[in-house]
């Protein structure tokens, strides 16, 4: 790719990518099937199996928090002053997947169980509240419209109409 | 980054709650306008990937391990409102499904790692992007440190936090000093795994990486007679 030199040269360039990008993908928009597949495999993947593996250590934070006491390899504090005795236990610790285990399961299939749950959760969720969040966009237009139009228009919407 | 319930008293962590759902609120209302058959799956997709990502801590000094927080990888890929929608609705997930962060402290968690995280990565990519726009080689530099700055930012807002409704039994300066240090080394992780992330995504289709898409805003009136001239 050539880079685009000042004054016409920024336009030309700009429209030559922009070309070789149709050229290259009929339908530029839609993330197609391979690269949402690859996605979700990698993501499952992460999530199941090498969440296994991830460090036990307490993270950034929460090491912050433990600092000035000290704690038994279970993590429980035994000693000391630090910002974490102020710490309240989960209101939700009795949940059948808190702390990314799964009740019933020993820990490390069990990790890995929730890892895909959350994914799949997560997925959900989103999901629905971009569809709805895109579904309330359209009808409204006051905050929606003007710029967004052109990027937006469907095929075979009589969108612009030059006569 | 989660805090848990208790370290941060009622009062703070009230007004933190308001602070991150006029936040994500926001957001959501302007993340309407990017919506198109591009960004929607992609929504989901970076939603799922971040909460993944966010399950592999990862080692950074003997006992200290650190994790993504993802507001820079997912403001790189579908701009800062969709991004810090998708990131609380992982901090949610956590908190409600896995009793990963408080549910007091939920408002201080989605304010640390979604909203400033993304508002800062965003910022960064509009000061870059007036210097020099990204390019796909470029974009994986980017991704490394926008996400090494959004990282201290968000750790930072704790220190805020801890200032305003912490006991400070522990004084201020050794929380801000502990924290930024960890959290460095935490950004430079996050900052391997956002350029490498970012990278094989524009190396696929360039065109779903919102830092790069933002090339064509000065070129769109270009676009539709580019393409009745290919097409």
């Amino acid at each position: 790719m050539t880079a685009p030199t000042p004054g016409d040269g920024v336009t030309a360039g700009a429209s030559q990518h922009l070309k070789s990008a149709a050229a290259d993908r009929p339908s530029a928009t839609r993330p197609g099937r391979r690269f949402v597949a690859v996605a979700l495999v990698v993501t499952v993947v992460l999530a199941g199996v090498v969440s296994v593996f991830a460090s036990s250590s307490p993270d950034g934070l929460d090491s912050v928090t433990l600092a000035g006491c000290t704690v038994d390899p279970d993590g429980e504090i035994t000693g000391g002053t630090c910002i974490a005795e102020q710490a309240r236990e989960h209101g939700l610790s009795g949940s059948p997947f808190a702390g990314y285990e799964t009740r019933g399961v020993s820990s490390t299939p069990g990790t890995g169980i929730s890892g895909v749950l959350g994914v799949l959760v997560t997925l959900l969720v989103v999901w629905g509240l971009v569809t709805v969040l895109r579904r309330t966009a359209r009808p409204g237009s006051g905050r929606g419209g003007g710029r967004g139009q052109d990027e937006d228009s469907l095929p075979g919407a009589p969108a612009q109409q030059s006569g | 980054m989660h805090i848990s319930d208790g370290i941060v008293n009622a009062p703070v962590s009230v007004a933190f709650g308001v602070v991150a759902a006029a936040g994500v609120g926001y957001a959501a209302a302007r993340a309407r306008r990017d919506l198109d058959d591009r960004t929607t799956p992609m929504a989901g997709l970076v939603a799922a990937f971040v909460f993944a990502v966010q399950m592999i801590n990862f080692p950074v000094l003997p006992g200290v391990s650190g994790h993504l927080l993802g507001g820079a990888l997912a403001t790189l890929l579908v701009g800062p409102w969709l991004g810090m929608v998708c990131v609380a609705v992982v901090l949610l997930v956590q908190a409600l499904l896995f009793a990963d962060g408080g549910l007091s402290a939920l408002g201080l968690n989605i304010t640390n790692m979604a909203v400033v995280t993304s508002l800062v990565a965003a910022g960064l990519v509009a000061v870059l992007v007036r210097r020099a726009q990204p390019t796909r080689r470029s974009i994986t530099v980017v991704g490394f440190v926008v996400s090494v700055l959004a990282v201290l930012a968000g750790s930072s807002a704790f220190i805020v936090q801890y200032a305003l409704g912490g006991t400070l039994e522990v004084s201020l300066t050794t929380v801000a000093t502990l924290q930024l240090g960890y959290h460095t080394l935490i950004g430079i992780g996050e900052g391997v795994i956002t350029a490498v992330t970012v990278a094989s995504v524009a190396a696929s289709r360039p065109d779903l990486v919102w830092a790069l898409r933002r090339r064509a805003v000065p070129a769109a009136p270009v676009d539709p007679a580019a393409h009745e001239v290919t097409a």
